[in-house]
């Protein structure tokens, strides 16, 4: 399962990566150290969700929480990679939701962002300012 | 007294129950995350639980799987309904009866994924929690 990603959509809705190549699979972005940076919290991530969570994702297992199913980890995983590739900021938290999926959430003062894999194979983004759900679409 | 439902006053509190090992609640950076009131597609049929603190002690709304360890989110009917939210007893649980239960059947299995629903998530877990208390360990079994 592949997970498509409209380049110019998702570098859009980052806006302090400064690229000067929206339609490159890897954008060329301006301060390399961020861009380092991002990509090792990125990959922690994903050591994270394949190590900690694919190898024990009974750990969630509670009352009125499902665990993530290994296809569910395994599209974060890959939500992951494709997100390090493009350059883009690493989530501050990830975290399951109640029903299986997986949640990456980034906050930057007023407005949070999230990637939301659902358990039933959907997933997309979502940008909240303050509570209100200003923009929703299917990754 | 199986069959009696007591309403809610507004200066009620309420429990949501948080289990420690979801990360919902980051005890360094005191964030509560909305996903702590996601309602779950099969069992949250008709609303997310909570309990009323007027029945029972914050240890005993704790108490959870064996073994497991829960935070409790506080909030306060009143400031609930202010933000629009019902605020229903639901003492008849799976299994019997527990005059402490109550719902918000506002975030429900068949909405689980509205913007509505992710909206409301966010107001409970950013603007009207009041606190959260624990993490408590639950070491003997469950009454329920």
């Amino acid at each position: 399962m592949t997970l498509k990603v409209d380049n110019k959509e998702f570098l859009s809705k980052w806006p302090d990566l400064e690229t000067t190549n929206v339609d490159s699979e890897r954008p060329t972005v301006r301060d390399k150290d961020q861009v380092e940076l991002f990509r090792q919290a990125w990959q922690q991530l994903v050591d994270r969700l394949c190590f900690d969570w694919g190898l024990d994702p009974q750990q969630f297992d509670d009352d009125g929480v499902e665990p993530p199913s290994r296809e569910t980890i395994i599209r974060a995983i890959r939500v992951a990679q494709q997100h390090e590739k493009l350059g883009h900021p690493p989530p501050d938290s990830v975290v399951p939701d109640a029903n299986g999926g997986i949640v990456f959430e980034r906050r930057e003062l007023d407005i949070t962002e999230v990637l939301h894999i659902w358990s039933d194979g959907g997933a997309e983004y979502q940008q909240f300012q303050g509570t209100r759900l200003v923009e929703r679409m299917p990754l | 007294m199986a069959d009696e439902i007591q309403p809610i006053a507004d200066e009620e509190l309420l429990y949501r129950r948080v289990p420690a090992s979801t990360g919902w609640f980051d005890q360094a950076t005191g964030i509560l995350k909305p996903d702590a009131f996601g309602p779950h597609k099969q069992r949250d049929l008709t609303g997310i639980s909570v309990t009323r603190a007027k029945f029972k002690s914050i240890e005993q709304a704790a108490q959870g799987q064996l073994g497991k360890s829960y935070f409790l989110a506080v909030l306060c009917v009143g400031d609930l309904r202010k933000a629009k939210f019902t605020v229903k007893p639901q003492p008849n649980v799976p299994g019997g009866y527990d005059i402490s239960h109550a719902e918000l059947p506002d975030l429900n299995a068949a909405n689980y994924k509205a913007a509505a629903t992710l909206e409301r998530q966010r107001e409970l877990a950013e603007k009207l929690c009041l606190r959260v208390e624990g993490p408590f360990q639950t070491e003997k079994a469950s009454p329920q």
